[in-house]
């Protein structure tokens, strides 16, 4: 048995990096007076990038089913414009394609 | 942008349905984190000091005694290096609060308070109280399933059977749908997705945000902005 003491301290640790992460980047860049502008530019590209990134190996390594769900959500995500919608629409239409539709 | 108690409150109910699917893997952690031999004390000041799901879920896998408390808390902060990115692009969006509404809001920043908030600046939203209200309802979740979880103590829950998994990949599709400017994104975006494909299959943990992001967007510039 792991003694307390160790245990909190582990957690301890952990908040204080993860926190650290959260502040650092908002941190150096609101110091930074003045960027170069290559780097600003590319802050721009940063959000869309990221949810990309975030997105394509959940699909890719979901096979057939997550890409047609993922296909079926882009659709939905244009027609809806509505995040519980196409929540739900890609909930229904994943169970659905896992339960029902065997894919190789 | 205003920081506001209105504005908090808007921003926490739309984190409702997204707390949710958190839900769900809340009480998968805290039922880990119990067979690991942590009680609801230590899960519920993990989940409440930390509030970073990938992070404690590999803690999980690397929680044996003697405890390897240095290594945990490293590998804690590669795989959430991903905020310092996620941090850099809020400046100009928390613009306007104060230094502790700002460190307050970046206390809940997680992948999707911060990509739903980012949709709506990005849209013209004005409400500089998003990114907490949104985070702090997540918070709740995950520290209130994380105890039920721990309570339970065991069980077999899957949340990718319910299809919960996807329900997260829904909401990025979409969030995703709202930033497209347009053209000038498509070489970019198609960068970055292969770059995370490419990195999520050779490297482990969560590098592959990190490089397929700055692939993408330093592509985005050498491509349109030189």
């Amino acid at each position: 048995m792991t003694n307390n003491i160790d245990i909190y301290l582990t957690i301890f640790g952990m908040g204080i990096v993860t926190y650290l992460t959260r502040i650092s980047g908002f941190y150096i860049s609101d110091k930074i007076s003045s960027m170069p502008p290559w780097l600003e530019q590319a802050l721009k590209y940063i959000p869309g990038t990221i949810i990309v990134s975030i997105i394509a190996p959940q699909i890719i390594s979901g096979g057939v089913n997550t890409m047609i769900a993922g296909l079926i959500c882009i659709g939905a995500a244009l027609l809806f414009k509505n995040l519980v919608a196409v929540m739900v629409t890609g909930v229904v239409t994943i169970s659905i394609l896992r339960n029902f539709i065997i894919l190789i | 942008m205003d920081f506001s108690l209105q504005g908090f409150i808007k921003g926490f109910k739309a984190g409702l349905p997204i707390a949710f699917g958190v839900a769900s893997y809340g009480l998968v952690f805290g039922i880990l984190s119990k067979q690991a031999g942590l009680d609801i004390f230590h899960a519920l000041f993990m989940s409440t000091f930390v509030f970073a799901g990938a992070s404690q879920f590999v803690a999980m896998d690397i929680w044996i005694t003697p405890l390897p408390v240095l290594t945990i808390i490293i590998t804690t902060f590669v795989v959430n290096m991903r905020h310092i990115l996620m941090g850099a692009v809020l400046v100009e969006k928390l613009n306007g609060l104060t230094r502790f509404q700002q460190y307050f809001s970046l206390f809940f920043l997680v992948d999707e308070s911060w990509a739903y908030s980012i949709n709506k600046w990005e849209n013209g939203n004005k409400n500089g109280a998003l990114l907490a209200g949104t985070g702090a309802c997540l918070f709740i979740s995950w520290a209130l399933s994380t105890a039920a979880g721990s309570i339970l103590g065991s069980g077999n829950l899957d949340p990718a059977k319910w299809g919960i998994d996807f329900a997260f990949t829904a909401i990025f599709i979409f969030l995703a749908t709202g930033l497209w400017q347009g053209k000038k994104d498509l070489i970019p975006w198609v960068v970055a997705a292969i770059v995370a494909i490419i990195v999520s299959q050779t490297f482990p943990g969560k590098w592959y945000i990190l490089s397929g992001s700055i692939a993408g967007s330093l592509t985005g510039v050498l491509i349109h902005d030189k």
